[in-house]
């Protein structure tokens, strides 16, 4: 036993040896194990940050939203200003359901949508006023250019106070600064106390500026004399709890307003389908990149990582020679060079292991993206560099100690 | 001299093979991954912005006889003031180079029925030829309009999802007729859900007819809005004011009005910045890899023919002489192991483009970085050795093993 453990301590110090002798080798050898763990798992990872901010980039349009409207009229009698009238079954405390009952509801905002009349002074424009709360303004990235929000104490009294947007403003005031002017809206005074950022046409070409907006209080007990809502925005958690979302929705409506197996709904919801499709469409586009990349980068690695290992077959082959003809066994080299690749693919392996969590949150953070780390690409690169770094490095063993020590001897 | 150095030089890469095939393929293996990921991440950049563009209407701008607002969501409102005619707008491409497609907008509120049902307020819009390049609106059922339908102002409609679904719940609407302001038009077509617009409301709430068809049932008196559609959005905005430059000199001291989709342009921009932040990681990476790969075989190739330098020295060869050759050897290897890397990688990506259905764009550069790298690195990596064994006393080279 103690003899055999000794044999032991005397292998791994030949294997030192060794090692130290070749230093170039082993460090060829290390770095390419290193150079290909850290390269997939900082491609993966990174590519998933990109494919995160892409995600985020396009929820701005809007691909977590869901609107819910409430069906057309069915006896088709016009409403006021000829506009299509809706069924009076969509309510405020449909929200408060909502959202007790579905957790991937990030915000609901309550709308009562109608057609103005807008004067200031002799100017007369026709828009859509959206009455609402503030929840509004988040779920759909509105933003105030100038002037201010109207505050929730100010929707509880019902003032009377309107933000204009961009192209309702322009066409009011021209250039003149609108704040503090008094607007009529189907002849109903009105302070304006803020303007919207503009947002320009959205991706069916209308223009999303074209629009004012005033608290919903005022607008029920003021402009319309109603108390129901024409539509609900629903900002989900993400775009991929979108289904869900929409799934809860109908199934909570459904039995708030007590419908019946195949009533047809009193309302619809609508999701924006083509920014949706178009995202699903350049997610995965990024993800396959992403794929093609790590195994593009693994093979090469992989490739480096054996051709180094192949150059000094020739080296060994009179070396192992040489061993043998002095006296070493088939196994015991066969050891000695499983030993020595194990010690560099083990070196190599935790470093790329620490380099690949490092490099990706370094880069991302230099790049102001949110870092990823891509743990399958890690552990996959982790064990298919050191196989082949294994198998790379017994092989020229394997092979010399084949071979007649005479021979083996001579090839040098 | 040199001729017998570069004899020497091609006769030595033969009968080292072993060195020569590794320096090769580290080369080949770097430059053909470098080729493989620059252009499949090219394709990849340019089949994302394609989505973005196809989205919506990223790559158009709206030009208007009237200011904008009026109608709250798609109306044409009432048009004062003046009104372009098709001519006027068909000749714009010609004009405006850079404009690929100009589509007016015939857009109306209608009343529509079919059988004893009716919806009101629904958009009709009137459907000239480029309508499906500029839109871009897939239909799900049924056919869109042909050219000939067009021309012909065929009695046909194409719906939108809404619509089929408040008519004909499930039933087929297909070859159904049904009335737009008292007109009979066939339902030929659906279109595939689109969902809700920007501004809230249910775009698939909608009636396509064949332009003729609408101009019999809303008796325009011209066009008040016009699409035109860019060939690259980059220069979306110094086109908008170019083709509105153009419209207003036809109407003298007319004003027109002009927006572009700011916030999809906006997305595009974002989205090609952040993707190309990546690509550039992956150039980087893919760089470093092939470099490091490179680097090792190269070194490594030289160093295992210390003994032959010294024994080269040994018969006479001055210190001069055995650079030059290395140098003659290394620059033999990296340009035709580079050229071999540049086709690898281009049939690797043709292949790889046919088999998983990747889209992929090559770049000159991405073959010329490698090329220029490979022998960058074979001149520092293998010159430099070659130079150290080249001053090691030959007896001392030649006892090196290897």
């Amino acid at each position: 036993m103690e003899k055999k453990f000794e044999i032991h301590v005397r292998v791994l110090r030949l294997v030192l040896k060794s090692l130290a002798t070749n230093k170039k080798r082993c460090l060829f050898a290390v770095m390419g194990i290193i150079i290909g763990i850290t390269a997939v798992t900082t491609l993966v990872s990174l590519g998933q940050s990109t494919q995160q901010a892409l995600a985020q980039e396009l929820e701005k349009l809007g691909t977590n939203l869901l609107i819910i409207e409430a069906a057309r009229n069915p006896n088709t009698s016009r409403g006021r200003g000829g506009q299509p009238t809706t069924v009076e079954t969509l309510v405020e405390s449909d929200i408060v359901v909502l959202t007790e009952e579905i957790s991937d509801i990030a915000f609901a905002a309550p709308v009562l949508q109608m057609q103005g009349e807008l004067k200031a002074g002799a100017t007369v424009v026709k828009t859509s006023v959206i009455a609402t709360r503030s929840e509004f303004m988040t779920i759909r990235n509105l933003s105030v250019a100038a002037g201010r929000m109207f505050l929730d104490e100010e929707d509880a009294a019902a003032r009377r106070v309107i933000l204009l947007g961009h192209t309702v403003s322009g066409q009011l005031f021209g250039g003149i600064d609108p704040l503090g002017e008094n607007i009529r809206v189907n002849n109903v005074l009105f302070e304006v106390i803020g303007v919207l950022a503009e947002k320009g046409l959205d991706a069916n070409g209308e223009d999303q500026d074209d629009v004012v907006v005033i608290p919903l209080t005022t607008a029920q007990r003021r402009l319309a004399g109603v108390k129901y809502l024409t539509h609900i925005y629903v900002r989900a958690t993400g775009t991929d709890s979108l289904d869900v979302v929409k799934e809860g929705i109908i199934s909570v409506l459904r039995t708030t307003h007590h419908l019946v197996e195949n009533e047809p709904s009193d309302f619809n919801v609508l999701d924006q389908a083509e920014l949706v499709a178009a995202r699903t469409d350049i997610l995965g586009s990024v993800e396959d990149l992403v794929r093609i990349l790590a195994l593009v980068t693994l093979l090469a690695g992989g490739l480096g990582i054996t051709a180094v290992q192949l150059v000094s077959i020739r080296e060994r082959t009179w070396e192992i020679g040489l061993h043998r003809a002095v006296g070493a066994r088939k196994k015991d080299i066969v050891n000695q060079y499983l030993i020595e690749a194990m010690i560099l693919g083990g070196l190599g392996g935790l470093s790329g292991v620490a380099l690949g969590l490092i490099a990706p949150v370094v880069i991302a953070y230099i790049l102001a993206l949110q870092p990823v780390i891509a743990w399958s690409a890690l552990l996959v690169s982790f064990i298919i560099s050191m196989i082949i770094g294994i198998i790379a490095g017994i092989y020229p063993a394997f092979y010399a100690s084949q071979l007649d020590p005479v021979v083996a001897l001579r090839t040098a | 001299m040199r001729g017998r150095l570069l004899g020497t030089a091609i006769r030595q890469l033969r009968s080292n093979k072993l060195a020569t095939l590794l320096m090769a393929s580290g080369i080949i293996v770097g430059i053909a991954m470098l080729t493989v990921v620059i252009a499949l991440g090219q394709g990849t950049k340019a089949r994302i912005l394609e989505r973005v563009d196809r989205m919506g209407t990223a790559d158009t701008f709206t030009i208007r006889t009237t200011p904008w607002g009026e109608g709250g969501g798609g109306g044409s409102g009432d048009h004062g003031g003046i009104l372009l005619g098709f001519q006027d707008i068909v000749n714009l491409h010609e004009h405006v180079p850079g404009v690929s497609a100009v589509l007016p907008t015939l857009n109306a509120r209608g009343t529509v029925t079919a059988g004893v049902m009716v919806l009101e307020g629904v958009s009709v819009q009137g459907v000239s030829q480029n309508f499906q390049q500029v839109r871009n609106w897939a239909v799900q059922a049924g056919v869109f309009f042909s050219d000939f339908d067009i021309i012909e102002g065929a009695r046909a409609a194409v719906i939108g999802q809404a619509v089929a679904n408040h008519f004909f719940a499930g039933e087929d609407p297909l070859g159904k007729s049904i009335l737009v302001e008292g007109f009979q038009l066939e339902v030929v077509g659906v279109l595939a859900p689109r969902g809700a617009t920007g501004s809230g409301r249910n775009a698939d709430e909608i009636v396509l007819v064949p332009q003729d068809a609408f101009t019999k049932v809303f008796q325009p008196t011209g066009i008040s809005t016009v699409t035109v559609q860019v060939e690259n959005v980059n220069d979306i905005e110094r086109l908008a004011q170019e083709a509105k430059a153009y419209l207003e000199t036809l109407f003298s001291g007319g004003e027109l009005y002009v927006r572009i989709p700011m916030s999809t342009v906006g997305t595009r921009q974002e989205t090609s910045n952040t993707f190309t932040r990546y690509l550039t990681i992956v150039a980087a990476v893919a760089l470093l890899i092939g470099g490091i790969i490179m680097m090792n075989l190269t070194s490594l190739s030289i160093s295992a023919r210390t003994r032959e330098i010294g024994l080269r020295k040994a018969l006479g060869a001055r210190n001069k002489d055995i650079s030059l050759q290395i140098l003659f050897e290394t620059t033999i290897i990296s340009i035709f192991a580079g050229l071999l890397g540049v086709v690898f990688g281009y049939l690797l990506k043709n292949i790889l483009a046919a088999r998983l259905e990747l889209q992929t764009v090559m770049t000159w550069h991405a073959p010329v970085t490698g090329l220029f790298f490979a022998i960058v690195i074979g001149l520092f990596f293998g010159v430099r050795p070659a130079n150290r064994a080249a001053r090691l006393d030959p007896v001392t080279a030649l006892r090196s093993a290897g």
